[in-house]
């Protein structure tokens, strides 16, 4: 890791806050990309609307990266589709279980000084260590 | 109309993940490997930005709970398995890459049975 790395990283990350906060001072909502999901996946009634946009957003982003930062993607993304599947619905279920994911428990509930959010995130983390130490 | 500025907002969100070099999920597991601290210098001015904000509209929490630290502890063994979390997720669907068509995929329906166990119970 050099400086140029952690430019960038705080850069990125900048941008992440800066974006939850356009998001909060604009409609008092939480980017929070797995309610977000939920919302937009059970059309959630008065949320879906909102929540569909901001994932419409995210994809244009993500098409934007690939037009013009293309180097932003993985050379070589990880191929085992039981890792998929495993990963895939234990990401899903145990963020709605939890009520939040890296953004909505790590950048916003941390952001809001939230105790909930601080031991989701110090949980996440210590499991997600956890499983690559064991691995 | 907000719509236009929510949209907006997950524009710049996925181009902050992108710059961050959170998009790619052998980052994350240099991070939870402890070989690579980017993810910190990602957090902590989202997290300092966010704060600055949100500090008048601090919430009463509710208490720490089961479903609080059981369902971190299994969003992490997923996050730590593929290195990748809901945001990247659907930012990486716009490759035609099988492997995030399938987490994606998987991670609805986690979401789904999340819900309907809610509503059973």
């Amino acid at each position: 890791m050099n400086w140029t790395d952690i430019g960038l990283a705080s850069l990125g990350g900048s941008l992440i806050g800066l974006a939850a906060v356009a998001l909060l001072v604009t409609s008092g909502k939480t980017a929070g990309v797995s309610g977000i999901l939920e919302g937009a996946l059970l059309r959630e009634p008065g949320e879906a609307g909102w929540k569909v946009t901001f994932l419409a957003g995210l994809l244009a982003g993500g098409l934007l990266l690939s037009l013009f930062a293309p180097w932003v993607f993985s050379a070589l993304p990880p191929t085992s589709p039981v890792i998929a599947i495993a990963g895939g619905l234990l990401v899903g279920f145990g963020t709605r279980l939890s009520g939040g994911c890296t953004s909505g428990h790590g950048v916003c509930g941390m952001g809001r000084l939230s105790k909930r959010s601080l031991v989701a995130v110090i949980v996440f983390m210590g499991v997600g260590i956890l499983v690559r130490v064991v691995l | 109309m907000k719509l236009p500025i929510t949209f907006a907002c997950g524009v710049v969100f996925a181009i902050g993940l992108g710059i961050s070099g959170m998009l790619r999920p052998e980052k994350v597991i240099a991070f939870l490997e402890l070989r690579d601290p980017a993810l910190l210098f990602v957090m902590g001015p989202a997290v300092i930005i966010y704060a600055m904000a949100a500090w008048e509209r601090r919430k009463v929490d509710r208490p720490i709970d089961v479903p609080l630290v059981a369902g971190a502890a299994i969003f992490g063994a997923g996050w730590g398995l593929t290195g990748i979390c809901p945001g990247p997720a659907i930012v990486n669907l716009v490759r035609p890459d099988a492997f995030f068509v399938t987490f994606v995929a998987a991670m609805l329906v986690g979401i789904g049975a999340r819900a309907l166990v809610r509503k059973a119970s």
